[in-house]
Order: C-alpha cells, then sequence, then structure tokens
C-alpha cells in the first residue's frame, strides 16, 4: 500500500509537466506496431479498427491478425479498408503458423494498417505472426476489441523514452472495465459500476490489482505481469527472446517472464514499468460460466509460467525477481486456493479430533476478515484520490457493500475456480505437459525448442 | 487443662490487640512450645488438614452448640462444638456466649479428622513450615532483600481471579491485539484517506472559485491597460483587481500563476508581454526563483517552468546550477529553461551535461531548438565534441531533424573515429539528408560484423550510394543469412542498379528472392 502510493504519487507529479503533445509529432518518438490478433470478430472488427487507426501518434501502424476466424471477419475488414492481398515476403523469424496472406489497403487513408490471414493458432501464434510483420521500435500487444483512449501511445510511451540508465523492456497499462459506462470516441466519458455482483467484484479487483499491486511491484522492479489486452515492448527484445510461448494459455506473463529472465542473464540493467491511467478499457465477464472459464485460465497460465521459469525460484542471479517476486506469486497467487483449502481441512480435522479452539478460529477470521477489508477499501479509496473516476455516492455505497461481502460470497467462488485450475493443470490441460514440467534452463530455450520442432 | 487454657486466653487477648504482628521468615524457624503453636495458628487462616473443635465439660453450654456438634452421651460430662477451621473462628464463636474469663473448655486440635494434642500439632505445623506448605502471615516484611526467598512463601494466588487472566494468557493476548492493531490501523487510513480526500475536494473547488475570480480582472488588465500602465501600477490598483486579502493565500496565487501561464501560451506578440510585465508587477518572479531552492523536485519543476515561460533571463545563474542535478525533471527542466533564457547563443551547457540524455529530454530539446535555431546561431556543432555519447548521437539527430546540411562535412570527417552506434546514427543521417557523401564510409561499414551497422549502410546506400558501394553489396549478398539483410539489400540494389538488378532476379530462382523481389515489385508495399 505505502509503494503504490508512492509510485502514484510520482507519476501524478511527473504528469503535471508532461507535455503530451509533443510526443505525438515528434521525430525523436519511437514508431509503435499496434498487434491485435482477431478470432471471429466479425460483428466489430471495423468499427474496432477504425478506432486503432484514429489513435492520436505520429509513427504507428495497426497490424491485425485474423487467426483463422471462422467467420466473415476477413472479408468484413477487406470490405471495410479496401484491403487487398499483397506479394509480402513473409520472414518467420519467430515461428508460427502458416500466413496465408498479407494485405494491405488501396486507400491511402488506411496506408496504416497491414491485415495477416493465417492459419488458427491461438492468441500467442497470431502475435507472432504479427511480431514478423511488424516493422516498428516498440510493439504493442492489444485485444481488438479493448477500447484505447486516443492518447493512449503517447502515454505508454514515455516510460521507454525517459529512461537512461536502465533500459525499459515492456510497459503495462490498466484495463479498466467498460461495462455499464459510456464511451465515445473510444474514451469512456461517464464511469458506472455494473450492475451485477459479478461485475462489482471485478471492479474491486482492478482498484487492488492495477492501482495497487502492478504500481506497488513497479516500484521495486519487480512486475512479472503485463495483461495480454494492453502490453508494450521493444520488438528487437521480443525477438530476440524467441516471441510469445504458444503453448501456455498464460502466454503474456511467460514472455515478460522470459524477457527478465534473458536481461538478467545478460547482466544488463532494466525495467518493466507500468502506467497507472486509465487508457484501456475492455468488458469484463459477468457470467458465472465464463468467469470460470476466464480464473482456470489465468491459474493454469500462472502455474504453467512458474513451472517453466522455476530456475528462478530463489536465485540470487535473478535478483529480486528470483528472491521476491515469483516466491510471493508462486505462493499468494499460485498457491493460494491450495492453502485456503489446506485451512479448512485442517479446521475440520481439529474439529473432528477435538482439539479445537473456536475463539483462535474466530479470533484469526475476525483478524483475516478485517485485513481483507483494509486492503479493498484502501484501493477503493485509493482510486477515489488518484483518479476519481466513480463519483456517484450510490455505486460507491455498492462497491463498499460488495467489499464487505466479497470474502463470504465471491471469494469461495475464486478459490474453487482456481483450484480447478489446478486440477486441470495436473490433468495437463492445454498441452505441452512434458516441455512445462521441464521448464526453461534458459531463456532462450524457447528459441531452441522451435528450431528443433522444425528441424 | 485449667492453668492452660488461661494462659491461651489471656495471650490471645494480648495479641487481639495488639498493632502489628510480624513474623519474620527468620524468627519463626520452628515452634517449641504451646504458647508459640497457640500464637502462631491464632494469625493464621486456614492450615490444610487442621481443625479445631471446643470441648465443653459444662452441660450447660449443650444448648447454644450449632450444627455438626458431637455430644458424648456416656457420661453426659463434655460436649464437643462443632469444627472450625480457624483457632480465631473458634473464640470469636466461644466469646459468644460464655464469659471471657470462663475456664470450662478447651480446644481441641484434629488432623484430618483425627483429634491430636498439642504436641502432635506442633510437629506437623514444624513439618509443613520446613516444607513450605503453610504461609506465615505477616503484615510487614522485614527483610526486603530477600525477595525471592520471601516471595517463595507467599501464597500463589491465581491472576485469574482478580481478572487479569486475559493477560495471562499469551496466545488471547496476541490475536486481540493483532485484531485492535488492525482495526486501529484501518480506521486511521480510512480517515487518513477520508479527509484527504475532502481537503483535496476542498482545494479544488477553492481552485474554481479563485479561478472564476481570476479570469475577469486578468482580462481586464490585458485588455484595458498597457504594458507600461501594468509595470507602473500602484498597489491601490493592484488590489483593485485582486484583493490583497487573497494574494496573501498560497493557492489563489497558484492558480493566478497557473492562470497566467495558460494564457502566455496561447496568446502572442503584446499581450504576452503584458503577461510578463504584470507577473512581475505581483512579484510572482520572486517566487519562481525561491522555488529553486526547494527541496521537493515539483516545486523545483514548477518554478522552471514559470521562470521559462516568462523569460526571467535574471535567473539564468541560478537555472545552470541545476543543469547537472542528479534528479532527472530538474536537469530535464533546467536545460530546457536555460535553452531559452540563457543570454549565450551556444550549447556549451549542455555538450557539458554528464548524465546520459533520455529520448523524452531530447524531444524536448529538440522543440525548443528547432524554434530558436532560427533567430539564433546555436552552434549546433558543438555538441559533436561532448564526452557524453548521447549527446553526441543527439548533436547528430539534430543534424538529420532540422536539415543541417552544412554540418554534414564535420560528421564525416568524424565518421572514422566514433563508435559503431555513432555511425548507426550518422548513416541515418547522411541517408536522410540525401547528400553524398565519401562512398568509403558506407562501403567500410558493409563490411562490418554488426549487423544493425550493414543494414544502416545498406538503407544509406540506396539513396547515397554509388558504384563502389554497390559492388559492396553484391559482395555482402551471397553470405547474409538474414532475411530482412537481404531484403534490405536487394531494395538499395534495385534502387542504384535497376538493370543488373533485374538481371540477377531473372537468373536466380531461389525461392526467397523471388519472393522478395515480388515485394519490392508490389506498388502496395512501398513504405513496408
Amino acid at each position: 500500500m505505502v509503494l503504490s502510493a508512492l509510485e502514484m504519487r510520482d507519476q501524478r507529479r511527473k504528469n503535471r509537466f508532461a507535455d503530451y503533445q509533443d510526443i505525438i509529432t515528434s521525430p525523436i518518438a519511437p514508431g509503435v506496431s499496434i498487434l491485435a490478433p482477431a478470432f471471429n470478430e466479425g460483428a466489430t472488427i471495423v468499427q474496432n479498427v477504425k478506432s486503432l487507426l484514429s489513435l492520436h501518434y505520429g509513427k504507428f501502424e495497426v497490424i491485425v491478425i485474423n487467426d483463422g476466424s471462422k467467420d466473415d471477419t476477413l472479408a468484413k475488414l477487406c470490405d471495410g479498408f479496401e484491403m487487398e492481398l499483397t506479394s509480402y515476403a513473409y520472414d518467420y523469424e519467430i515461428a508460427c503458423n502458416k500466413i496465408r496472406g498479407i494485405y494491405k489497403s488501396r486507400n491511402r487513408s488506411f496506408n496504416r494498417l497491414i491485415v495477416i490471414d493465417k492459419e488458427n493458432g491461438g492468441k500467442a501464434d497470431a502475435l507472432n505472426a504479427g511480431i514478423n510483420v511488424a516493422s516498428m521500435e516498440l510493439m504493442a500487444c492489444i485485444d481488438v476489441d479493448c477500447i484505447l483512449s486516443s492518447g493512449s501511445i503517447t502515454r505508454m510511451v514515455r516510460p521507454f523514452m525517459e529512461e537512461t540508465n536502465r533500459k525499459v523492456i515492456a510497459v503495462g497499462g490498466v484495463i479498466g472495465i467498460a461495462n455499464n459506462c459510456d464511451v465515445q470516441d473510444g474514451t469512456v466519458t461517464k464511469y458506472r459500476i455494473p450492475d451485477s455482483l459479478l461485475g462489482r467484484f471485478q471492479v474491486i479487483e482492478y482498484c487492488r490489482a492495477f492501482l495497487m499491486g502492478r504500481m506497488a511491484w513497479t516500484r521495486i522492479n519487480g512486475l512479472m505481469l503485463i495483461s495480454g489486452a494492453f502490453g508494450f515492448f521493444r520488438r528487437e527484445l521480443v525477438v530476440e527472446v524467441g516471441g510469445y510461448f504458444p503453448k501456455t494459455v498464460g502466454e503474456d506473463m511467460e514472455l515478460v517472464v522470459r524477457m527478465r529472465r534473458y536481461m538478467e542473464e545478460q547482466g544488463q540493467p532494466y525495467k518493466v514499468s507500468f502506467v497507472p491511467d486509465p487508457l484501456c478499457w475492455t468488458e469484463v465477464p459477468e457470467d458465472e460460466a465464463v468467469l470460470s472459464r476466464q480464473r482456470n485460465r489465468w491459474m493454469r497460465g500462472t502455474i504453467e509460467t512458474l513451472q517453466l521459469h522455476r530456475v528462478i525460484k530463489m536465485n540470487l542471479k535473478y535478483g529480486l525477481m528470483g528472491m521476491i517476486s515469483y516466491p510471493y506469486w508462486s505462493i499468494f497467487e499460485k498457491m493460494a486456493p491450495v492453502l485456503e483449502v489446506m485451512g479448512l481441512i485442517y479446521t475440520i480435522v481439529l474439529i473432528s479430533i477435538g482439539d479445537f479452539s473456536a475463539f483462535y478460529f474466530v479470533a484469526l477470521f475476525v483478524v483475516l476478515y478485517l485485513l481483507s477489508i483494509l486492503v479493498s477499501s484502501f484501493s477503493l479509496l485509493y482510486e477515489q484520490i488518484a483518479f476519481n473516476n466513480y463519483k456517484d455516492k450510490k455505486d460507491l455505497n455498492k462497491l463498499i457493500l460488495t467489499i464487505l461481502i466479497e470474502p463470504f460470497y465471491i471469494h469461495p467462488k475464486v478459490v474453487y475456480w482456481g483450484l480447478r485450475g489446478h486440477w486441470d493443470f495436473i490433468k495437463g490441460k492445454g498441452g505441452w505437459g512434458q516441455m512445462i514440467r521441464t521448464g526453461f534452463k534458459k531463456s532462450e530455450d524457447k528459441k531452441n525448442l522451435e528450431s528443433t520442432v522444425n528441424s | 487443662m485449667e492453668d492452660f487454657q488461661a494462659k491461651i486466653i489471656i495471650l490471645f487477648i494480648l495479641l487481639m490487640h495488639s498493632s502489628q504482628v510480624c513474623f519474620s521468615q527468620d524468627s519463626i524457624r520452628s515452634l517449641t512450645d504451646s504458647s508459640s503453636v497457640m500464637i502462631f495458628l491464632a494469625e493464621q487462616e486456614e492450615v490444610p488438614g487442621l481443625a479445631y473443635r471446643l470441648v465443653f465439660t459444662s452441660p450447660d453450654q449443650i444448648k447454644n452448640f450449632g450444627a455438626d456438634s458431637i455430644i458424648d452421651l456416656t457420661n453426659n460430662e463434655f460436649a464437643i462444638s462443632r469444627r472450625f477451621d480457624r483457632l480465631k473462628d473458634v473464640f470469636a464463636w466461644k466469646n459468644n456466649f460464655t464469659p471471657q474469663d470462663s475456664i470450662d473448655s478447651e480446644i481441641q486440635f484434629t488432623l484430618y479428622e483425627q483429634p491430636v494434642n498439642w504436641q502432635k500439632t506442633r510437629d506437623f505445623l514444624n513439618d509443613a513450615l520446613a516444607k513450605g506448605e503453610i504461609s506465615i502471615s505477616s503484615q510487614v516484611i522485614e527483610n526486603g532483600s530477600d525477595l525471592i526467598s520471601m516471595a517463595h512463601h507467599v501464597p500463589f494466588q491465581s491472576s485469574k481471579k482478580n481478572g487479569f487472566g486475559f493477560f495471562s494468557d499469551l496466545k488471547i493476548f496476541m490475536i486481540t491485539a493483532i485484531i485492535v492493531l488492525f482495526v486501529v490501523i484501518t480506521i486511521s487510513m480510512m480517515l487518513f484517506m477520508i479527509i484527504f480526500k475532502s481537503n483535496k475536494n476542498k482545494k479544488e473547488r477553492l481552485r474554481l472559485e479563485y479561478d472564476e475570480k481570476i479570469v475577469g480582472p486578468l482580462s481586464e488588465i490585458l485588455f484595458d491597460r498597457s504594458r507600461e500602465e501594468i509595470k507602473s501600477l500602484s498597489s491601490e490598483d493592484l488590489h483593485s483587481y485582486f484583493p490583497a486579502e487573497l494574494l496573501i493565500k498560497p493557492l489563489f496565487k497558484e492558480v493566478l500563476i497557473e492562470r497566467v501561464l495558460s494564457l502566455n501560451k496561447t496568446m502572442k506578440g503584446d499581450f504576452k508581454q503584458k503577461l510578463k510585465a504584470l507577473f512581475k508587477r505581483l512579484e510572482f518572479d520572486k517566487l519562481s526563483k525561491e522555488s529553486l531552492s526547494s527541496l521537493k523536485w515539483d516545486r523545483v519543476v514548477a518554478g522552471l517552468v514559470q521562470i521559462n515561460e516568462m523569460d526571467l533571463t535574471e535567473a539564468e545563474t541560478e537555472v545552470k546550477k541545476l543543469v547537472n542535478s542528479s534528479n532527472f525533471q530538474i536537469r530535464s527542466q533546467a536545460v530546457a529553461t536555460l535553452l531559452n533564457i540563457s543570454k549565450s547563443v551556444d550549447l556549451s551547457f549542455l555538450r557539458d551535461q554528464t548524465f546520459p540524455l533520455s529520448r523524452w529530454q531530447q524531444m524536448n530539446y529538440l522543440r525548443i531548438i528547432r524554434y530558436l535555431q532560427s533567430q539564433k546561431d546555436l552552434h549546433l556543432e558543438s555538441l559533436f565534441e561532448s564526452e557524453n555519447q548521447s549527446i553526441r548521437l543527439f548533436g547528430y539527430k539534430l543534424v538529420r531533424i532540422l536539415g543541417r546540411v552544412d554540418l554534414v562535412q564535420l560528421m564525416v570527417d568524424k565518421f572514422d573515429k566514433v563508435s559503431e552506434t555513432e555511425k548507426i546514427e550518422m548513416l541515418y543521417t547522411f541517408e536522410v539528408i540525401g547528400v553524398p557523401v565519401d562512398s568509403k564510409l558506407i562501403t567500410d561499414s558493409l563490411r562490418s560484423d554488426n549487423e544493425k551497422l550493414i543494414r544502416r549502410s545498406a538503407l544509406a546506400a540506396g539513396q547515397i550510394g554509388d558504384e563502389s558501394t554497390e559492388v559492396a553489396l553484391w559482395e555482402i549478398l551471397p553470405n547474409t543469412t538474414s532475411f530482412q539483410l537481404r531484403k534490405t539489400i536487394l531494395k538499395s540494389l534495385k534502387s542504384l542498379n535497376p538493370t543488373k538488378y533485374n538481371s540477377f532476379i531473372k537468373v536466380n530462382s531461389l525461392t526467397d528472392l523471388q519472393e522478395i523481389n515480388s515485394h519490392l515489385l508490389d506498388p502496395l508495399l512501398q513504405d513496408v
């Protein structure tokens, strides 16, 4: 809480003196390739790509990767933007599934747009296909259905431009919740909390995880995760480490960890930065079935990433990432559901053998409940002070109520979904179990893996 | 028996009236005679195992006996009272119904319900005292130095009886303390945040209020007064626009300064000069200079911004001191400010900067230098001599971006002596400017081991190369494994010598070469 408050304070102070308009047209500013994988997005693809093309920045390109969609995504793109198949000489610098064609528009207005049509291979594979085509210094990996504010690139590019003593290798952004909000010209103009309890819970989670958690990690340069929906990377370094690993469902976290590992192994000072400004919004699942699948996937992704890179655990060679970030993620993110259930089982055992102290149980429960409320309330108040997006008093009251009931109603479900994630991982859901069990001995092993497969 | 009883009673009376009775640890080592036994027992509370009964020989007393009396029916000569656990209770009960000097009763000792004589009682008591099983009733501790041994004889009393059981259980205490701590921290943090937010809201409201009070008078001054009039405004006139009671408030001054600066950015000509005059008349320039010595970096930077916007050239000396500040924000703004207000026309302060120059700083300085170079000769070439590589690279970029063709030759002269990173930047500059340079620079770079340098020189060759660079390109092409580099080389070759290029493609059936060729020929891919 203290670390995140300090980081937020510094960010806001810096923003006071930043002229972001300058970046838009400055020749010094780096170019950005926006990579947006699309699968069966026919209904909204044209609108989404138009909003991407209207971002306020001088030097950027938009690369939409149609990942073997079964609907009319490609047709809509071709019609909407006058796209034509080109004779692009494609280099499989990073391995990916077969590229069927690369399209450019004959209309100069859409000159920034490139469409890649490929065989289905998943999000990571699609991103790798896009990386091979990207020609700019930085690349932004986004979800095509995310809403980006017009100034998002200028804000996200700034950390890359500011640092001199360390190389900024990646910058993460906040994913705000657009459910029930008014959106105009690519920006949320009026914030409202979602109607459902699950949606409101995710608002609290957004405050906790993004505004507090990631800001604090950024302060100590221990951030191990950048959201796959909105993250900026140095293209050269991503290629150097072999791009995304398509055989894990947590490809976003896995890439960041691998990039960090690479820099540690090379002995180069670096930083993974984070911008807390509200620049990107998405619709979060309010249906329990969808949310459970999402959390299941997140847990499997976390386990897979930690398993792949377990060499760094408590390894001084990997600095703070090995000594603090990895153990933290291992205990408080990966093992948290298991530890909670073990605690429950232990309590039941104590009751059954008669060695149960009701007093201590209640006291401990009260402590943990108060801790939960403390952290959540602080994060909400933090949001109020930093951005004050949720102004409506009724909305705030609902959020406070959500904080109070979350430990009883929603958290057990989250624990259960996490456990299911563990179980599915053990069953080998997702593939490449052996590879994940073996892990990457070095960060560059991913490139060697591909050469073995391709040979 | 009777003598014995008389003595007991007299002694008891004496003891009852004594003010202090002290039995120190040393004074009672053992009881010897019946007197000492009686004296000792008279002061004690219950002695475990020892009880007392009164034996009466006079039948008249029988009717006064309470419960637990035992009456010997055989001879009707004596009666035994109920059991007493304390000797003092025996005498107190006896006094209720017999004259004090009556000698028709005697005390019977019982040990574990068995009647015993005083000798056995004495032995029992000595034994218990030696083992520490009974304590000595004392009101004054004479020997204060032997607390431990005395404490050994102090009867244990559970603290739970006195309500301190809570603290005696460590776990309960710790958990309760933790809970209380959490509650206190939670409430404190929330209170702090609520107060903070409330203050922030209040400040925002005040800002809006002050802004409304500022806009009107400021517009009046700018439109109704000339620059000279503003400079010579009296205090009364000034306070008629901005009340004195508001001008002393820091927040009002802050809002007014912000409004002046924002207007300065949008206005031109005479209005700008009026704003600067007003800024000085309000003595805000002093505030700006004072900010430079603040310990908070954001205040220093705010001061620098004000100095920059208001062209406070008299602050140049103070600003120069901040050029090499360890704080990134301060030194960035200091250099930007100095570029603007400096009377001297060279960039020596930038050249001599020791910290690496970030792209963010470069972007800011470029904006200022671009504006200034039309008015002053900035001697950009001085940056080439900097000991800081990032400054030198910035110099080469400036040549490219500002189109300073006149400085290209200087760069060419330095080319062989600089690092590969600088060569890459220089080649990029030569390529963009489009001025032909000594082809040896390009051909030598094409033969280096650094792929980035080779790529940059291949690109440059396509724009400003000649026959010798073309030859060099053909030489390195077969050994180039990188697809992207081959694409670049072929593109440059196509530009330098289309005929030879086309012939080459015709005779080469390699897939990637044909693909690259198709790519280069596709009109949609000209800028990809």
